[in-house]
């Protein structure tokens, strides 16, 4: 069986339309972080996947869209030297208690 | 039960119901009681449906989310995809995805579940041509052929269903059945842990979502916008979280939420719990929609008769605690001894006054010893002081021990509980006092691990404490340096004393407070508190 632990998708999209793509990000940000104009870093147990996949799929023109889901491996095995930026960094909200 | 209850739910016997019944009896009830999981089993059923939720997505010759009922047998329901012949016959198609299995097969609980639809269908005056189950990953459609005996098995589990339902106590889960692997419910059922055993098999990796959303910062305000939960001090915006990343909330002090966060996060099904800057419980928020609306009724009747036996096993379980952590961590043999010997009286108290007398005893002895397990040379600890706190010690132990207990409020009330009703603590204080029973045993191996390490390792220094005349408070980075400190301690994981696997404190409190409510509804012989070795 899969086990319930959260992982990390790196997610792009390739979507011509102005009108869905704004609608993709701002599902997507529900979900995840926006690192780039058009990549979200989203960690997610599995059954926020399966809502994720469905909520975008219900956005996006089939034919026209594309969405990339690039599967980076269970969160807590997560080296963070293995994800960096040259230049500004965004964000990513860490994968633990928030205090603010 | 009592009987005008009975009635007000005889009718509620639903077709998923009876399919959820067959496959296990204490699923059924589980769903009947309201219980939710967030599980990818559970996800993507949510989501196969979708397609055929919506009755306006219907054609003239394809009827969607149709929704039927059998007067005679008395059960409701609906079926996903019902198509109609030129000749006003009907066809039957049931959605089913099969994340686990992944095989296309027909089960029984699918068989009884057309049977019913079919049988509803007659019922209706309608006639039915032939029945099928969509499979919707496989996107293969498989016709299923129902005889008499399928109809008469059908009928036998509707009646079995509402007698389960309706019953007065929790069907016994199953017995080291390979079914529980794959059960949506196995976290919140917890086959394996009845038995109060070492568990050999793991159903669940139970890696609890430690998502806590603290809210620290006086006079910052937190709100909703797209998605997202952001947090704004001053008008400026301080942090931006994706609300599915959101696991619970716990305001501190002054810090402002907007009723549309609120609501968004109840509906979620998410608690938030308000604390002063002082680290006292305010108060907190549930979704309506929790589970176990009976067994809470059962809270309430055992909580106003007494139950010696839980009393007993927090307070022994607490005071064991205690002697195992002072033992660990501090210089003195003898009161350890001591402990011990209070922990075995605690057990076997004849009465719960006399059992708060050796809880009274311990903690005298207990915090006696405490300041032997301090380090570092700016704090000082001589006697346990609540409100107001004399020493930086005592503010910091107030603080974690709230934090702990708006933990134990949220595994409360994610069984569906009352955190009000308790039996060890009075219910008629206005405290939160099931919440409190439970925080017992988790007072030393926690709250007051937490605390000890931040003093030892420098993370609390005594800068982050203000004196008020006699009393001393946290300052705002303090505060922060402590809820660091006990998000770490409680997300830390160790092997349960009981189960024999490893889990987090927190998923542990949770474990706990399930145990309660088996033993509140009948599933469960007796209590055991978490014992540190």
């Amino acid at each position: 069986m899969i086990p319930d632990t959260a992982r990390r998708y790196l997610i792009a999209y390739d979507i011509p339309e102005d009108k869905r793509r704004t609608r993709v990000a701002k599902c997507l940000q529900t979900y995840g972080d926006r690192v780039q104009y058009s990549v979200f870093v989203v960690d997610a147990k599995p059954a926020a996947l399966v809502r994720l996949k469905v909520a975008v799929g219900a956005e996006i023109n089939l034919e026209e869209d594309s969405v990339l889901l690039c599967d980076l491996g269970p969160v807590s095995s997560l080296e963070e030297s293995k994800f960096s930026f040259i230049g500004r960094d965004r964000p990513v909200t860490p994968n633990e208690a928030i205090i603010l | 039960m009592s009987d005008h209850q009975a009635t007000e739910r005889g009718d509620a016997v639903t077709i998923s119901l009876v399919a959820h019944h067959e496959f296990c009896p204490r699923r059924a009830w589980l769903e009947a009681a309201g219980e939710r999981t967030d599980t990818r089993q559970m996800a993507v059923g949510v989501a196969s449906h979708a397609a055929t939720d919506d009755p306006s997505t219907g054609r003239r010759d394809i009827k969607r989310a149709v929704d039927v009922a059998h007067l005679g047998w008395s059960y409701t329901g609906r079926c996903d995809t019902i198509e109609v012949n030129p000749d006003g016959s009907l066809e039957v198609v049931e959605y089913k995805a099969t994340p686990v299995r992944r095989r296309t097969d027909v089960t029984q609980p699918m068989r009884t579940q057309l049977a019913l639809q079919v049988a509803a269908l007659i019922d209706m005056g309608e006639r039915v041509h032939a029945q099928y189950v969509y499979f919707t990953e496989h996107k293969r459609r498989v016709e299923v052929e129902l005889s008499d005996i399928d109809f008469e098995r059908a009928r036998a589990a509707v009646e079995a269903t509402r007698t389960c339902v309706e019953s007065d106590t929790a069907p016994q889960p199953l017995e080291d059945d390979p079914k529980c692997t794959r059960c949506s419910h196995a976290s919140v059922c917890l086959p394996d842990e009845r038995k109060l055993a070492s568990i050999k098999r793991r159903i669940v990796v139970a890696d609890p979502d430690t998502q806590i959303v603290h809210l620290a910062t006086p006079g910052s305000r937190a709100f909703v916008r797209s998605g997202r939960m952001i947090v704004a001090t001053h008008g400026e915006e301080a942090a931006s979280i994706p609300l599915e990343r959101v696991q619970g909330v716990a305001v501190h002090g002054n810090v402002d939420l907007t009723g549309g966060l609120i609501r968004e996060l109840l509906w979620r099904g998410l608690s938030i719990v308000w604390c002063t800057s002082t680290g006292r419980v305010v108060g907190d928020a549930a979704s309506a929609s929790g589970p176990n609306g009976s067994a809470r009724a059962l809270q309430y009747a055992s909580a106003h008769s007494g139950r010696l036996d839980l009393a007993q096993e927090f307070v022994a379980s607490k005071v064991s605690n205690q002697a195992t952590f002072l033992r660990r961590n501090g210089n003195a043999p003898e009161a350890v001894a001591r402990l011990r010997s209070f922990a075995s009286q605690a057990a076997d108290a004849p009465s719960v006054n006399e059992l708060l007398g050796v809880e009274g005893a311990a903690a005298g002895l207990y915090f006696g010893s405490f300041g032997t397990m301090l380090r570092a040379p700016d704090f000082e600890f001589s006697t346990r002081s609540r409100r107001p706190a004399h020493d930086p010690v005592n503010a910091a132990l107030n603080y974690a021990y709230a934090l702990l207990l708006g933990d134990c409020i949220r595994a409360v009330r994610s069984c569906g509980l009352d955190p009000h009703a308790g039996f060890l603590h009075s219910s008629n204080r206005n405290k939160p006092a099931l919440a409190l029973d439970l925080a017992e045993e988790f007072r030393a191996p926690v709250a007051d691990s937490a605390v000890v390490r931040a003093l030892n390792n420098g993370e609390l220094r005594s800068g982050d404490f203000q004196v008020n005349l006699a009393a001393v408070n946290l300052t705002d980075k303090g505060r922060k340096a402590l809820i660091a400190a006990y998000e770490r301690r409680v997300s830390t994981e160790f092997v349960h004393p009981t189960f024999d696997y490893s889990c987090s404190w927190r998923r542990a409190i949770e474990i706990q407070a399930r145990l309660v409510l088996g033993v509140l509804d009948g599933t469960q012989d007796r209590y055991i508190g978490v014992r540190t070795r």
